[in-house]
Protein backbone atom coordinates (compact mmCIF):
# COMPACT_ATOMS: atom_id res chain seq x y z
CA UNK A 1 0.00 0.00 0.00
CA UNK A 2 1.46 3.51 -0.96
CA UNK A 3 2.84 5.92 1.50
CA UNK A 4 2.87 9.58 0.81
CA UNK A 5 4.80 11.81 3.14
CA UNK A 6 4.44 15.54 3.47
CA UNK A 7 3.69 18.58 4.48
CA UNK A 8 -0.03 19.67 4.70
CA UNK A 9 -0.73 22.40 2.76
CA UNK A 10 -4.29 22.89 2.36
CA UNK A 11 -7.25 21.69 4.31
CA UNK A 12 -10.98 21.93 2.77
CA UNK A 13 -14.09 20.83 4.17
CA UNK A 14 -16.68 20.04 1.10
CA UNK A 15 -19.90 18.18 0.93
CA UNK A 16 -18.98 15.65 3.30
CA UNK A 17 -15.34 15.50 2.06
CA UNK A 18 -12.22 15.82 3.60
CA UNK A 19 -9.50 17.13 1.33
CA UNK A 20 -5.63 17.94 2.35
CA UNK A 21 -3.13 18.87 0.08
CA UNK A 22 0.41 17.32 0.41
CA UNK A 23 3.44 18.58 -0.76
CA UNK A 24 6.35 20.56 -0.10
CA UNK A 25 5.19 23.69 -1.04
CA UNK A 26 1.61 25.06 -2.15
CA UNK A 27 2.05 24.72 -6.30
CA UNK A 28 3.31 20.94 -6.06
CA UNK A 29 0.79 19.05 -3.95
CA UNK A 30 -1.32 15.71 -4.40
CA UNK A 31 -4.91 15.34 -3.31
CA UNK A 32 -5.77 13.03 -0.83
CA UNK A 33 -9.37 12.54 1.09
CA UNK A 34 -11.50 10.67 3.17
CA UNK A 35 -15.47 10.79 3.09
CA UNK A 36 -18.14 10.93 5.49
CA UNK A 37 -20.47 8.55 3.02
CA UNK A 38 -23.98 7.34 3.67
CA UNK A 39 -23.26 3.61 3.86
CA UNK A 40 -20.67 4.08 6.57
CA UNK A 41 -20.86 2.80 9.65
CA UNK A 42 -21.08 4.69 12.96
CA UNK A 43 -17.98 3.83 14.57
CA UNK A 44 -16.17 4.66 11.00
CA UNK A 45 -17.80 7.95 10.74
CA UNK A 46 -15.99 8.24 14.24
CA UNK A 47 -12.77 7.49 13.38
CA UNK A 48 -12.80 9.55 10.23
CA UNK A 49 -13.78 12.75 12.61
CA UNK A 50 -10.77 11.79 14.87
CA UNK A 51 -8.39 11.37 11.42
CA UNK A 52 -9.74 14.82 10.08
CA UNK A 53 -8.68 16.20 13.75
CA UNK A 54 -5.74 14.54 13.02
CA UNK A 55 -5.09 16.40 9.46
CA UNK A 56 -5.82 19.54 11.04
CA UNK A 57 -3.73 19.39 13.98
CA UNK A 58 -0.83 18.25 11.40
CA UNK A 59 -1.78 21.63 9.40
CA UNK A 60 -1.70 23.97 12.27
CA UNK A 61 1.33 22.73 13.91
CA UNK A 62 3.21 22.06 10.99
CA UNK A 63 3.96 18.39 11.50
CA UNK A 64 4.82 15.95 8.38
CA UNK A 65 2.08 13.75 8.04
CA UNK A 66 2.16 10.36 6.24
CA UNK A 67 -0.69 9.08 4.79
CA UNK A 68 -1.54 5.38 3.26
CA UNK A 69 -3.52 4.92 0.24
CA UNK A 70 -4.87 2.70 -2.52
CA UNK A 71 -2.24 2.09 -5.47
CA UNK A 72 -4.34 4.41 -7.84
CA UNK A 73 -6.87 6.12 -5.63
CA UNK A 74 -6.80 9.03 -3.25
CA UNK A 75 -8.13 8.18 -0.31
CA UNK A 76 -7.39 7.84 2.72
CA UNK A 77 -6.94 4.24 4.37
CA UNK A 78 -4.66 6.11 7.21
CA UNK A 79 -3.10 8.72 8.45
CA UNK A 80 0.03 9.34 11.40
CA UNK A 81 2.35 11.93 12.62
CA UNK A 82 5.35 11.95 14.83
CA UNK A 83 8.45 9.38 14.44
CA UNK A 84 11.00 11.72 14.63
CA UNK A 85 13.53 10.62 16.06
CA UNK A 86 14.05 13.63 18.53
CA UNK A 87 11.13 14.54 21.18
CA UNK A 88 10.94 17.93 22.72
CA UNK A 89 9.65 17.59 26.04
CA UNK A 90 7.02 20.25 27.03
CA UNK A 91 6.08 23.56 25.97
CA UNK A 92 8.95 25.99 24.49
CA UNK A 93 9.09 28.67 26.62
CA UNK A 94 12.12 31.66 25.78
CA UNK A 95 14.12 32.23 28.91
CA UNK A 96 12.67 29.36 30.30
CA UNK A 97 14.63 25.87 30.35
CA UNK A 98 14.39 23.41 27.53
CA UNK A 99 15.32 19.64 26.85
CA UNK A 100 15.25 17.46 23.99
CA UNK A 101 15.36 13.45 24.12
CA UNK A 102 16.49 11.24 21.67
CA UNK A 103 19.23 8.65 21.30
CA UNK A 104 22.83 8.36 20.89
CA UNK A 105 23.35 11.83 21.32
CA UNK A 106 27.00 12.70 21.78
CA UNK A 107 28.72 14.82 24.15
CA UNK A 108 29.55 17.42 21.57
CA UNK A 109 25.98 18.00 20.17
CA UNK A 110 24.59 21.36 19.11
CA UNK A 111 20.76 22.15 19.22
CA UNK A 112 19.82 24.15 16.56
CA UNK A 113 16.65 26.64 16.48
CA UNK A 114 15.79 27.73 12.64
CA UNK A 115 13.09 29.18 11.22
CA UNK A 116 12.84 31.50 7.79
CA UNK A 117 14.20 34.52 9.38
CA UNK A 118 16.61 33.36 11.86
CA UNK A 119 19.25 30.22 13.14
CA UNK A 120 20.20 30.11 16.63
CA UNK A 121 22.62 27.56 17.55
CA UNK A 122 22.64 26.45 21.40
CA UNK A 123 25.16 24.72 23.12
CA UNK A 124 23.40 22.73 25.67
CA UNK A 125 24.26 22.79 29.30
CA UNK A 126 23.64 19.02 29.95
CA UNK A 127 24.25 15.82 27.56
CA UNK A 128 23.47 12.80 27.97
CA UNK A 129 22.85 10.18 25.98
CA UNK A 130 19.16 10.17 25.90
CA UNK A 131 18.82 13.91 26.15
CA UNK A 132 19.94 17.62 26.69
CA UNK A 133 18.95 20.42 28.66
CA UNK A 134 19.34 24.17 27.74
CA UNK A 135 19.05 26.25 30.81
CA UNK A 136 17.60 28.95 28.75
CA UNK A 137 15.48 28.46 25.71
CA UNK A 138 17.48 32.21 24.47
CA UNK A 139 15.67 35.05 23.48
CA UNK A 140 17.38 35.24 20.45
CA UNK A 141 15.07 32.28 19.25
CA UNK A 142 11.77 33.93 17.61
CA UNK A 143 8.72 33.60 18.84
CA UNK A 144 6.56 31.30 16.59
CA UNK A 145 7.08 28.69 14.55
CA UNK A 146 10.75 27.17 14.22
CA UNK A 147 12.09 23.21 13.69
CA UNK A 148 14.85 22.86 15.98
CA UNK A 149 17.22 19.77 15.83
CA UNK A 150 20.91 18.53 17.37
CA UNK A 151 23.77 18.61 15.15
CA UNK A 152 27.01 17.37 15.80
CA UNK A 153 30.01 16.53 13.50
CA UNK A 154 28.88 13.31 13.51
CA UNK A 155 25.46 13.51 14.62
CA UNK A 156 22.01 15.19 12.58
CA UNK A 157 18.83 14.20 14.04
CA UNK A 158 15.40 15.44 11.96
CA UNK A 159 14.42 18.62 12.32
CA UNK A 160 10.53 18.91 14.53
CA UNK A 161 8.20 21.85 14.02
CA UNK A 162 8.23 23.69 17.57
CA UNK A 163 5.80 26.76 18.86
CA UNK A 164 7.93 29.34 20.86
CA UNK A 165 6.74 31.41 23.01
CA UNK A 166 7.52 34.29 25.34
CA UNK A 167 6.00 33.17 28.75
CA UNK A 168 4.65 32.77 30.99
CA UNK A 169 7.74 30.30 32.57
CA UNK A 170 6.55 26.67 33.16
CA UNK A 171 6.23 25.99 36.86
CA UNK A 172 6.97 22.56 37.68
CA UNK A 173 8.76 21.58 33.98
CA UNK A 174 9.44 18.06 33.18
CA UNK A 175 12.96 17.70 32.32
CA UNK A 176 13.18 13.90 31.15
CA UNK A 177 9.94 11.99 31.80
CA UNK A 178 12.01 8.73 33.06
CA UNK A 179 10.48 4.76 32.46
CA UNK A 180 6.72 5.60 30.84
CA UNK A 181 5.32 3.76 34.53
CA UNK A 182 2.99 6.15 36.93
CA UNK A 183 5.82 6.17 39.18
CA UNK A 184 9.14 6.00 38.03
CA UNK A 185 12.24 6.97 40.07
CA UNK A 186 11.98 10.59 39.96
CA UNK A 187 14.91 13.28 40.83
CA UNK A 188 13.07 17.11 41.79
CA UNK A 189 15.25 20.26 42.00
CA UNK A 190 13.14 22.87 43.10
CA UNK A 191 13.34 26.76 44.06
CA UNK A 192 12.45 27.23 47.85
CA UNK A 193 9.93 29.77 48.10
CA UNK A 194 9.84 30.08 52.19
CA UNK A 195 12.58 30.20 54.34
CA UNK A 196 11.95 29.00 57.74
CA UNK A 197 13.94 31.61 60.22
CA UNK A 198 16.23 29.78 62.85
CA UNK A 199 13.11 31.47 65.21
CA UNK A 200 10.85 28.58 64.48
CA UNK A 201 7.57 29.41 62.90
CA UNK A 202 8.64 32.58 61.15
CA UNK A 203 8.82 32.69 57.36
CA UNK A 204 10.42 34.99 54.94
CA UNK A 205 10.34 34.97 51.35
CA UNK A 206 13.60 32.99 49.99
CA UNK A 207 15.48 35.38 47.69
CA UNK A 208 15.94 32.64 44.83
CA UNK A 209 12.60 33.86 44.40
CA UNK A 210 13.54 36.77 42.37
CA UNK A 211 16.26 34.75 40.74
CA UNK A 212 14.87 32.41 37.95
CA UNK A 213 17.76 32.36 36.07
CA UNK A 214 20.00 31.74 38.49
CA UNK A 215 17.91 28.98 39.76
CA UNK A 216 17.56 27.61 36.05
CA UNK A 217 21.85 28.00 35.71
CA UNK A 218 22.09 26.13 38.95
CA UNK A 219 19.62 23.12 37.53
CA UNK A 220 21.84 21.60 34.87
CA UNK A 221 24.88 22.32 37.49
CA UNK A 222 23.42 19.44 39.72
CA UNK A 223 22.32 17.14 37.17
CA UNK A 224 25.73 17.26 35.60
CA UNK A 225 27.41 16.44 39.28
CA UNK A 226 24.63 13.64 39.43
CA UNK A 227 25.05 12.42 36.18
CA UNK A 228 28.41 13.42 34.20
CA UNK A 229 31.20 13.42 36.49
CA UNK A 230 33.65 10.96 37.49
CA UNK A 231 31.57 8.69 40.11
CA UNK A 232 28.92 6.86 37.16
CA UNK A 233 26.68 5.64 40.39
CA UNK A 234 23.79 7.14 38.76
CA UNK A 235 24.27 6.64 34.98
CA UNK A 236 25.91 3.30 35.27
CA UNK A 237 24.19 1.32 32.11
CA UNK A 238 22.09 4.21 31.27
CA UNK A 239 19.83 3.49 34.00
CA UNK A 240 19.57 7.43 34.16
CA UNK A 241 17.36 6.94 31.16
CA UNK A 242 14.68 4.97 33.01
CA UNK A 243 15.02 8.13 35.89
CA UNK A 244 12.22 11.13 35.53
CA UNK A 245 13.95 14.79 36.55
CA UNK A 246 11.67 17.88 37.16
CA UNK A 247 12.27 21.06 38.18
CA UNK A 248 9.57 23.73 40.00
CA UNK A 249 9.94 27.30 40.06
CA UNK A 250 6.74 28.61 41.50
CA UNK A 251 6.66 32.22 40.80
CA UNK A 252 3.55 32.51 42.40
CA UNK A 253 4.04 31.50 45.82
CA UNK A 254 4.49 34.25 48.10
CA UNK A 255 2.08 33.24 50.97
CA UNK A 256 4.69 32.81 54.46
CA UNK A 257 3.28 29.78 55.46
CA UNK A 258 4.83 26.22 56.55
CA UNK A 259 3.37 24.55 53.08
CA UNK A 260 5.54 27.06 50.86
CA UNK A 261 8.97 26.22 53.29
CA UNK A 262 10.96 23.78 52.47
CA UNK A 263 14.27 25.30 53.65
CA UNK A 264 15.61 26.14 57.44
CA UNK A 265 18.11 27.91 58.44
CA UNK A 266 19.71 26.67 60.94
CA UNK A 267 23.16 28.14 62.94
CA UNK A 268 25.07 29.42 62.36
CA UNK A 269 25.07 28.95 58.30
CA UNK A 270 22.87 25.43 57.75
CA UNK A 271 20.40 25.25 55.07
CA UNK A 272 18.48 22.40 56.83
CA UNK A 273 15.71 20.71 54.44
CA UNK A 274 11.50 20.95 55.82
CA UNK A 275 11.67 17.22 54.84
CA UNK A 276 8.24 16.78 55.76
CA UNK A 277 6.93 19.72 53.53
CA UNK A 278 8.49 17.66 50.41
CA UNK A 279 5.76 15.46 49.09
CA UNK A 280 3.18 18.05 49.70
CA UNK A 281 4.41 20.20 48.16
CA UNK A 282 5.49 18.39 45.18
CA UNK A 283 1.79 17.24 45.09
CA UNK A 284 0.32 20.30 43.86
CA UNK A 285 2.11 19.78 40.61
CA UNK A 286 1.15 15.79 40.84
CA UNK A 287 4.72 14.80 41.30
CA UNK A 288 6.73 12.67 43.65
CA UNK A 289 10.34 12.38 44.05
CA UNK A 290 12.89 9.80 45.31
CA UNK A 291 15.33 12.47 46.16
CA UNK A 292 14.13 15.72 46.32
CA UNK A 293 16.71 19.33 46.36
CA UNK A 294 15.95 22.40 47.57
CA UNK A 295 17.64 25.06 46.23
CA UNK A 296 18.15 28.42 48.20
CA UNK A 297 19.74 32.00 47.41
CA UNK A 298 20.08 32.68 51.32
CA UNK A 299 23.37 34.36 51.52
CA UNK A 300 23.54 34.46 55.49
CA UNK A 301 23.44 30.38 55.06
CA UNK A 302 24.85 28.47 52.24
CA UNK A 303 25.93 25.21 53.95
CA UNK A 304 24.33 22.64 52.31
CA UNK A 305 22.44 19.29 54.12
CA UNK A 306 20.41 16.43 53.67
CA UNK A 307 18.08 14.11 55.44
CA UNK A 308 17.47 10.13 54.61
CA UNK A 309 15.05 8.74 53.23
CA UNK A 310 12.18 7.30 55.17
CA UNK A 311 11.40 3.63 53.16
CA UNK A 312 8.11 1.99 52.83
CA UNK A 313 9.17 -1.39 54.58
CA UNK A 314 5.52 -2.37 54.22
CA UNK A 315 5.34 -2.90 50.37
CA UNK A 316 7.55 -4.89 47.82
CA UNK A 317 11.04 -4.87 48.46
CA UNK A 318 14.47 -6.74 47.17
CA UNK A 319 16.31 -8.85 49.76
CA UNK A 320 19.72 -8.90 50.27
CA UNK A 321 22.17 -9.71 53.54
CA UNK A 322 25.09 -7.67 54.72
CA UNK A 323 27.59 -9.65 56.79
CA UNK A 324 25.24 -12.74 58.33
CA UNK A 325 21.97 -10.68 58.41
CA UNK A 326 18.84 -10.22 56.36
CA UNK A 327 17.84 -6.71 54.92
CA UNK A 328 15.75 -5.41 52.75
CA UNK A 329 15.88 -2.57 49.50
CA UNK A 330 12.57 -1.36 49.96
CA UNK A 331 11.19 0.15 46.64
CA UNK A 332 8.80 2.65 47.70
CA UNK A 333 9.66 5.61 50.51
CA UNK A 334 7.46 6.58 52.80
CA UNK A 335 8.91 9.96 52.67
CA UNK A 336 11.70 11.32 50.46
CA UNK A 337 15.12 11.84 50.67
CA UNK A 338 15.67 14.98 50.92
CA UNK A 339 18.68 17.60 50.54
CA UNK A 340 19.93 21.47 50.44
CA UNK A 341 21.75 23.10 48.17
CA UNK A 342 22.90 27.32 48.19
CA UNK A 343 23.29 29.02 44.75
CA UNK A 344 26.13 30.15 45.79
CA UNK A 345 27.50 27.26 46.38
CA UNK A 346 31.08 26.52 44.96
CA UNK A 347 30.67 24.23 41.33
CA UNK A 348 33.88 22.39 41.65
CA UNK A 349 33.59 19.64 44.61
CA UNK A 350 30.72 17.42 44.59
CA UNK A 351 27.95 18.36 46.73
CA UNK A 352 25.24 17.64 44.88
CA UNK A 353 26.22 13.96 44.29
CA UNK A 354 27.57 14.00 48.02
CA UNK A 355 23.83 15.39 49.39
CA UNK A 356 22.28 12.77 47.33
CA UNK A 357 24.74 9.80 48.44
CA UNK A 358 23.00 10.74 51.83
CA UNK A 359 19.73 11.37 50.94
CA UNK A 360 18.74 8.14 48.58
CA UNK A 361 20.49 6.20 51.22
CA UNK A 362 17.44 5.94 54.09
CA UNK A 363 17.03 5.59 58.08
CA UNK A 364 16.93 2.76 59.26
CA UNK A 365 17.42 1.15 56.97
CA UNK A 366 20.16 1.52 55.29
CA UNK A 367 22.13 4.77 55.75
CA UNK A 368 25.08 6.32 53.95
CA UNK A 369 26.56 8.54 56.23
CA UNK A 370 29.86 11.44 56.34
CA UNK A 371 32.97 9.80 56.76
CA UNK A 372 34.82 12.68 57.96
CA UNK A 373 33.59 12.92 61.39
CA UNK A 374 34.03 9.88 63.87
CA UNK A 375 30.58 9.33 64.61
CA UNK A 376 30.27 6.17 66.33
CA UNK A 377 27.75 3.01 65.78
CA UNK A 378 23.74 3.24 66.10
CA UNK A 379 21.73 0.23 67.07
CA UNK A 380 18.76 -0.47 65.40
CA UNK A 381 20.36 1.11 61.97
CA UNK A 382 22.30 -0.09 59.52
CA UNK A 383 25.62 1.94 58.51
CA UNK A 384 26.59 1.00 55.36
CA UNK A 385 29.81 2.46 54.81
CA UNK A 386 31.29 2.76 57.80
CA UNK A 387 32.24 0.84 61.20
CA UNK A 388 33.89 1.66 64.53
CA UNK A 389 36.31 -0.33 65.85
CA UNK A 390 36.03 -0.67 70.37
CA UNK A 391 39.70 1.09 71.16
CA UNK A 392 41.02 3.68 68.38
CA UNK A 393 44.49 1.95 69.25
CA UNK A 394 42.90 -1.48 68.26
CA UNK A 395 43.88 -2.16 64.18
CA UNK A 396 41.12 -2.24 61.44
CA UNK A 397 40.39 -5.39 60.39
CA UNK A 398 41.55 -6.53 56.82
CA UNK A 399 37.96 -7.51 55.79
CA UNK A 400 35.63 -4.64 56.11
CA UNK A 401 32.23 -6.54 55.65
CA UNK A 402 30.23 -8.70 53.58
CA UNK A 403 27.19 -7.84 51.54
CA UNK A 404 25.64 -10.40 49.72
CA UNK A 405 27.58 -13.35 49.63
CA UNK A 406 30.68 -10.74 48.45
CA UNK A 407 33.53 -10.12 50.65
CA UNK A 408 34.86 -6.34 50.77
CA UNK A 409 38.24 -4.95 52.34
CA UNK A 410 38.77 -1.99 54.48
CA UNK A 411 40.43 0.88 53.66
CA UNK A 412 43.40 0.57 55.50
CA UNK A 413 44.64 4.44 54.86
CA UNK A 414 41.21 6.35 54.40
CA UNK A 415 43.42 7.17 51.08
CA UNK A 416 45.76 9.95 51.39
CA UNK A 417 44.11 11.57 54.69
CA UNK A 418 44.91 8.79 57.15
CA UNK A 419 42.79 7.74 59.98
CA UNK A 420 43.25 10.51 63.33
CA UNK A 421 44.49 8.41 66.14
CA UNK A 422 41.55 9.45 68.45
CA UNK A 423 39.10 7.41 65.44
CA UNK A 424 37.69 4.15 65.63
CA UNK A 425 35.82 4.29 62.67
CA UNK A 426 36.85 2.69 59.61
CA UNK A 427 35.54 2.42 56.26
CA UNK A 428 35.70 0.05 53.13
CA UNK A 429 37.93 -0.15 50.17
CA UNK A 430 37.89 2.62 47.97
CA UNK A 431 37.44 2.29 43.97
CA UNK A 432 39.78 4.54 43.65
CA UNK A 433 42.46 4.80 46.00
CA UNK A 434 44.42 8.13 45.07
CA UNK A 435 41.29 10.24 46.23
CA UNK A 436 39.45 10.69 49.28
CA UNK A 437 35.96 8.86 48.89
CA UNK A 438 33.24 10.77 47.65
CA UNK A 439 31.59 10.11 51.04
CA UNK A 440 34.72 11.80 52.91
CA UNK A 441 36.00 15.39 52.29
CA UNK A 442 36.39 15.43 48.68
CA UNK A 443 37.95 18.95 48.95
CA UNK A 444 40.87 17.40 49.78
CA UNK A 445 41.29 15.58 46.93
CA UNK A 446 44.78 16.98 44.63
CA UNK A 447 43.88 19.89 43.27
CA UNK A 448 41.37 20.38 40.56
CA UNK A 449 40.20 16.93 40.82
CA UNK A 450 37.57 16.68 43.84
CA UNK A 451 34.82 15.55 40.77
CA UNK A 452 37.22 12.56 40.21
CA UNK A 453 36.33 10.98 44.17
CA UNK A 454 34.13 7.89 44.10
CA UNK A 455 32.51 5.96 46.02
CA UNK A 456 34.11 2.81 48.00
CA UNK A 457 33.37 -0.75 46.36
CA UNK A 458 30.92 -2.05 49.11
CA UNK A 459 28.20 1.48 49.14
CA UNK A 460 28.69 1.25 45.31
CA UNK A 461 27.54 -2.29 45.00
CA UNK A 462 24.76 -1.60 47.87
CA UNK A 463 23.66 1.83 46.21
CA UNK A 464 23.57 0.48 42.74
CA UNK A 465 21.41 -2.62 43.93
CA UNK A 466 19.42 -0.33 46.10
CA UNK A 467 18.43 2.35 42.97
CA UNK A 468 17.71 -0.98 40.52
CA UNK A 469 15.65 -2.14 43.18
CA UNK A 470 13.74 1.33 42.89
CA UNK A 471 14.32 1.76 39.29
CA UNK A 472 12.25 -1.78 38.19
CA UNK A 473 9.78 -1.64 41.02
CA UNK B 1 -5.39 -2.02 35.61
CA UNK B 2 -1.82 -1.00 34.30
CA UNK B 3 -0.39 2.78 33.65
CA UNK B 4 2.04 3.69 31.57
CA UNK B 5 3.03 7.15 31.61
CA UNK B 6 4.84 9.09 29.27
CA UNK B 7 5.26 11.27 26.09
CA UNK B 8 3.19 10.14 23.00
CA UNK B 9 6.37 9.78 19.87
CA UNK B 10 4.01 8.63 16.97
CA UNK B 11 0.03 8.11 16.50
CA UNK B 12 -1.59 6.46 13.26
CA UNK B 13 -5.57 7.05 12.64
CA UNK B 14 -7.13 4.28 10.83
CA UNK B 15 -10.70 3.92 9.48
CA UNK B 16 -12.06 0.37 8.53
CA UNK B 17 -15.39 -0.74 7.98
CA UNK B 18 -15.69 -3.24 10.78
CA UNK B 19 -13.34 -2.00 13.43
CA UNK B 20 -11.17 1.36 13.04
CA UNK B 21 -8.25 2.02 14.89
CA UNK B 22 -5.92 4.43 16.51
CA UNK B 23 -2.22 3.79 17.42
CA UNK B 24 0.08 5.29 19.84
CA UNK B 25 3.49 4.78 20.70
CA UNK B 26 4.53 6.40 24.03
CA UNK B 27 7.76 6.63 26.00
CA UNK B 28 10.58 9.01 27.25
CA UNK B 29 12.36 9.46 23.87
CA UNK B 30 11.29 7.70 20.15
CA UNK B 31 14.05 4.48 20.72
CA UNK B 32 12.12 3.92 23.80
CA UNK B 33 8.32 3.35 23.46
CA UNK B 34 5.83 1.06 23.77
CA UNK B 35 2.26 0.77 21.50
CA UNK B 36 -1.04 1.62 22.46
CA UNK B 37 -3.86 1.61 20.61
CA UNK B 38 -8.25 2.47 20.75
CA UNK B 39 -10.11 0.08 19.16
CA UNK B 40 -13.36 1.27 17.61
CA UNK B 41 -15.72 -2.14 17.00
CA UNK B 42 -19.19 -1.69 15.57
CA UNK B 43 -20.86 -3.06 18.71
CA UNK B 44 -19.84 0.18 20.66
CA UNK B 45 -22.78 2.00 21.64
CA UNK B 46 -23.16 5.59 20.00
CA UNK B 47 -22.27 7.35 23.16
CA UNK B 48 -18.90 5.08 23.96
CA UNK B 49 -17.96 5.38 20.43
CA UNK B 50 -17.90 9.38 20.76
CA UNK B 51 -16.02 9.11 23.91
CA UNK B 52 -13.56 6.79 22.71
CA UNK B 53 -12.89 9.30 19.51
CA UNK B 54 -12.62 12.25 22.03
CA UNK B 55 -10.03 10.18 23.60
CA UNK B 56 -8.13 9.96 20.38
CA UNK B 57 -8.80 13.51 19.97
CA UNK B 58 -6.93 13.92 22.89
CA UNK B 59 -4.00 12.37 22.61
CA UNK B 60 -3.83 13.76 19.14
CA UNK B 61 -3.68 17.21 20.62
CA UNK B 62 -0.99 16.40 23.56
CA UNK B 63 1.18 14.70 21.31
CA UNK B 64 0.99 18.40 19.36
CA UNK B 65 1.88 20.19 22.36
CA UNK B 66 4.24 17.59 23.45
CA UNK B 67 2.02 16.96 26.70
CA UNK B 68 2.72 14.04 28.84
CA UNK B 69 -0.18 11.83 29.62
CA UNK B 70 -1.15 8.19 31.30
CA UNK B 71 -3.08 6.07 29.91
CA UNK B 72 -4.64 3.19 31.92
CA UNK B 73 -4.88 -0.44 30.20
CA UNK B 74 -5.49 -4.01 31.52
CA UNK B 75 -2.93 -5.82 32.58
CA UNK B 76 -1.08 -7.81 29.66
CA UNK B 77 -3.12 -5.26 27.16
CA UNK B 78 -2.35 -2.40 24.79
CA UNK B 79 -5.89 -0.98 24.70
CA UNK B 80 -6.42 1.92 26.52
CA UNK B 81 -8.95 2.18 28.46
CA UNK B 82 -8.98 5.58 29.85
CA UNK B 83 -6.58 8.58 30.37
CA UNK B 84 -5.25 11.22 32.29
CA UNK B 85 -3.40 14.70 31.28
CA UNK B 86 -1.98 17.17 33.98
CA UNK B 87 -1.86 20.83 33.71
CA UNK B 88 1.88 22.28 32.70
Amino acid sequence: MPITTGFIQRLTYLARIVCVEVGPDPNTTELFFTEFATGDAEQELGMKKSLARLLFEALANGFPIRISHGVSSAEINSAAIGGFDISPIGHAVRNDAYTISGSGIPDDVEVVFENEFTITTVTPDLVRPHWVMLAELPGSVSTGRNAVRLQAPSFSSDEVPIDVVSGPPIRCRVLYPGAPKPDPYTIAVIANPMLELEFRNRFSSDPIMTDRDGFFARVPYVLNNLLNVTEDLLRQDDIDSLMRFVAVFDGVLLDSNDANSLVRLNPPNLIGPRKASFSSFLGRYSEKADVAFAVSGSSTHTRASANLTTDDTTAASTTYTYDSDGFEHPHFYDEPGVATLSLFGVTTGLTPLHEFGHAASAWPTGAVLDLYVDGGPTSGALIVNEKWRANASDSIPSVFGTYDGTSYNSDQARDSLSYPSNWRSYHPELIDPNRPNLMDNYWLAPPGTSQQCRLDKLTYDWFSDRLRAKLFR
Amino acid sequence: MAQTAGLIQKLSVIPLSNTSLACFWVGPHPTSTELFFILRPGSDSASFGAFKNSMVDALTAAYVTRQEVTLSHGDGSAEIDSLRLEPS
